[in-house]
């Protein structure tokens, strides 16, 4: 049965990486730091790690999704990430990409327990 | 605390990108803090440990910001990597402990000339590895991506055409070119070998002036052909170019060869006790003859493989 379990866990954490680029994107109209954001997707019943977060975060800033700052005004540096317009023009075709997978896949599960 | 968790982690990090990331993750790290354990001045050390565990290991946390696996090697140039290791070092070996043995005074400490085998076995095997790593790793660093590894990015045009029975490589062939190849290089640039000493307790019999305007050529030969044959491993079959480089490498070989066996002075058998001048040069002439012979066989060997070479070219061409 763990090994089951492993099985399961293996393909939850591939489902969950392959719409976390996404998710993310969604989020980012206004700015957010990395605890921010975690705790923005949290809310909204998507876990993340920390470790895989912010360093995506990066990866989409290096790719010209993000933008990003540092706010030094406060008691401690803080680095903000806001969605940029090449990323919301990559994000609208996503979105798009996602309504038809979401349709199909309700399709194919139509009379599935 | 936290300075040592950043300084764990800017160990595994690019010197380019370290400063950045460190002080990206111990913004991160405080914005833990304060989010979990509220706005202070100074934290707790288990709040800091809670907020270093929930990040993850140094290691991860870093492996996590870099852009490419961090490798010397490229890993599927690996396996080659270790089997010419495997090849190279024994032939080493045994080309040190042929060069040591021939040279070797019969009056002499047996001990001794075991440790002295086993300290240039060491030292030359250090070398060895040595002068490998830097080869892999500049093959890692300069030969294209495609070569390698796919991108991600990668079409069916990237798929290097694969070998037809007559362009396959043989393992045995090129292994055992490597081994002799290394093994030559070693005997012929040992020291015991090309040393003429005035002591009796060796028996000199090359000719140390004439053979060292040789050395250069024939070290040229070795070194060409292990490289050609490291780039063989390495695509697993012969190519148009590299036919033409181990033709012309063969006709080298053929040629320093055929320098060697018709000079007469490259033969000295007058410094044998006992022996005249006049019974040193009808000996040499004797082992000059059989060196002759010997050119004979390998002229015809060569002759075979370029015509083989050849023939499959050809063919080839006509295919086109």
């Amino acid at each position: 049965m763990s090994e089951v379990n492993e099985i399961i866990s293996n393909i939850q954490q591939e489902m969950k990486r392959g719409t976390l680029v996404l998710a993310v994107l969604t989020q980012m109209d206004q700015p957010q730091y990395g605890y921010s954001l975690i705790q923005a997707l949290t809310d909204k019943g998507l876990d993340v790690e920390q470790n895989t977060l912010y360093p995506l975060l990066r990866r989409l800033e290096k790719q010209g999704l993000l933008d990003s700052d540092w706010d030094t005004e406060g008691s401690r540096p803080r680095r903000y990430y806001k969605i940029s317009d090449i990323g919301k023009e990559v994000r609208s075709l996503l979105l798009e990409d996602w309504n038809r997978l979401n349709d199909t896949m309700l399709k194919m599960m139509e009379g599935l327990k | 605390m936290i300075k040592d968790y950043l300084y764990a982690i800017g160990k595994y990090l690019s010197p380019l990108q370290r400063e950045e990331v460190l002080k990206e993750i111990q913004a991160n790290l405080y914005d833990y803090l304060e989010e979990t354990f509220g706005d202070k001045d100074r934290y707790e050390d288990h709040e800091v440990e809670s907020a270093i565990l929930k990040m993850g290991t140094p290691k991860k946390v870093a492996e996590a910001y870099l852009d490419r696996q961090r490798a010397l090697i490229a890993p599927p140039l690996l396996d080659v990597y270790f089997l010419l290791l495997k090849i190279v070092i024994p032939a080493v070996s045994l080309g040190l402990v042929i060069a040591n043995v021939i040279s070797v005074n019969p009056e002499a400490n047996l001990g001794l000339l075991v440790l002295n085998i086993i300290g240039q076995i060491w030292s030359a095997s250090l070398s060895v590895i040595g002068v490998m790593t830097i080869i892999f790793a500049l093959l890692y660093k300069y030969l294209p991506d495609k070569d390698l590894e796919f991108s991600e990015e990668w079409t069916i045009k990237d798929l290097e055409k694969a070998p037809e029975p007559v362009e396959r490589i043989s393992i045995g062939e090129t292994i055992f070119g490597i081994a002799f190849s290394v093994l030559g290089l070693v005997f012929f640039n040992s020291d015991s070998l090309i040393v003429i000493g005035n002591s009796i307790d060796y028996i000199p019999v090359v000719n140390t002036a004439v053979f060292n305007n040789y050395l250069p050529l024939i070290n040229i030969s070795f070194v060409l052909s292990i490289l050609l044959y490291i780039y063989l491993l390495i695509k697993r079959k012969w190519q148009i170019s590299t036919r033409i480089i181990s033709m012309a490498l063969d006709v080298f070989g053929v040629f320093v060869f055929w320098l060697i066996a018709f000079n007469p002075n490259f033969l000295d058998f007058s410094k044998i006790p006992g022996i005249s001048v006049n019974d040193g040069l009808k000996i040499a002439e004797g082992v000059q003859i059989g060196m002759k012979i010997g050119f004979a066989a390998i002229a015809i060997l060569v002759i075979v493989d370029i015509a083989k070479h050849l023939i499959i070219m050809l063919k080839k061409t006509k295919d086109f």
